[in-house]
């Protein structure tokens, strides 16, 4: 628990201060730790505070959202199949 | 079993974002304010950690580089009148065809690298309050054309380089002046692909306009001719390292 929190205020402070691969990084092991919602709601943030329309992410500014989610939803298929994880997490 | 719970706050998540965007950035901007104490902090304990690294450097090392340095300055001094007496000629040659130079522009401070995200952008602590407008452009040190200005808020506004991936550039290239597009490749990086007969030199500037004085876009680093291509693509870089950006001018 002590672990999810501290990594909770890492990744959370690495959207201000570090480049976006150190956040992605710390967002992937926090997937590990907890449910997945607090890294979707990086995502968002990262969204809200850097995001302007780039041809290369078809002109849309949801780039991290949907980067974490699909991440969130992959963590939890993976952990379902990880017998090091209990069912209910 | 499929989590709902993940998918729900997915769908929250992107409703915030879409309802930002359409409220030309109302959450943004509150965010912005909040983060501006902080990277202001981060700038200033990371200048007071590179000063205390020159108390461990040897003395050697001090001198030989303090030499290079002055030889260096010399070299840019020189460089330096050459560029002034150019600007000289070019300004009196935009007075004779009646396009003076007259825009008014205001200094910005960097609060954010582009580093920070894929997006290509970065953060100035300047905003409404200043006057500044969504579009303007944005210049580096030497009038290096480097981006434009996305969102503008209260006090902070996101700027959008023009290297930005995939975003398309007018620009003129070779002696000649052809105007062709620069397609960004982010962290001041760019392409260009043009018929094989144009002579292309490595180093040569990319200018961002050749009227009204905008200023260059980047320096030609590398053309790449494949014999199966009748085109060639040239690479070029901004010469200003963005990633290391203090201060910029925007136009007003």
């Amino acid at each position: 628990m002590l672990l999810r929190i501290l990594l909770s205020i890492f990744f959370f402070g690495s959207i201000f201060l570090f480049p976006w691969f150190v956040t992605v990084l710390l967002g992937i092991a926090l997937l590990f730790l907890s449910s997945g919602y607090e890294v979707i709601l990086g995502g968002v943030l990262l969204d809200l505070l850097y995001a302007a329309p780039a041809p290369t992410f078809f002109n849309t500014a949801f780039l991290f959202t949907v980067v974490f989610f699909v991440l969130a939803l992959l963590a939890f298929f993976i952990k379902k199949q990880l017998m090091m994880y209990p069912q209910s997490r | 079993m499929f989590p709902w719970g993940l998918l729900l706050v997915g769908l929250i998540g992107s409703a915030v974002v879409g309802a930002n965007t359409l409220s030309s950035g109302m959450i943004s901007g509150a965010l912005l304010s909040t983060g501006k104490p902080l990277w202001r902090a981060e700038a200033s304990i990371s200048s007071s950690l590179s000063n205390l690294a020159l108390h461990f450097r040897f003395k050697q090392g001090l001198i030989n580089e303090n030499r290079e340095l002055k030889e260096r300055i010399e070299e840019l001094e020189l460089s330096r009148v050459t560029s002034e007496a150019l600007r000289e000629e070019n300004s009196s040659l935009l007075r004779l065809l009646n396009r003076t130079d007259n825009r008014r522009q205001i200094v910005g401070s960097v609060l954010t690298r582009p580093s920070r995200t894929l997006y290509d952008t970065f953060i100035v602590d300047v905003g409404l309050a200043e006057g500044l407008q969504s579009g303007a452009h944005v210049f580096a040190e030497g009038g290096v054309a480097i981006g434009t200005i996305g969102d503008v808020y209260e006090d902070t506004a996101i700027v959008s380089l023009y290297s930005t991936p995939g975003r398309v550039t007018d620009v003129y290239v070779g002696e000649d002046a052809i105007a062709v597009e620069a397609t960004g490749r982010g962290g001041g990086d760019f392409e260009i692909r043009l018929p094989r007969g144009v002579e292309i030199v490595e180093g040569s500037p990319i200018v961002f306009s050749t009227l009204g004085g905008s200023g260059v876009l980047g320096v030609v680093e590398k053309v790449i001719n494949a014999p199966a291509d009748p085109f060639q693509t040239i690479f070029f870089s901004s010469p200003v390292n963005v990633q290391g950006l203090r201060m910029v001018m925007i136009d007003l």
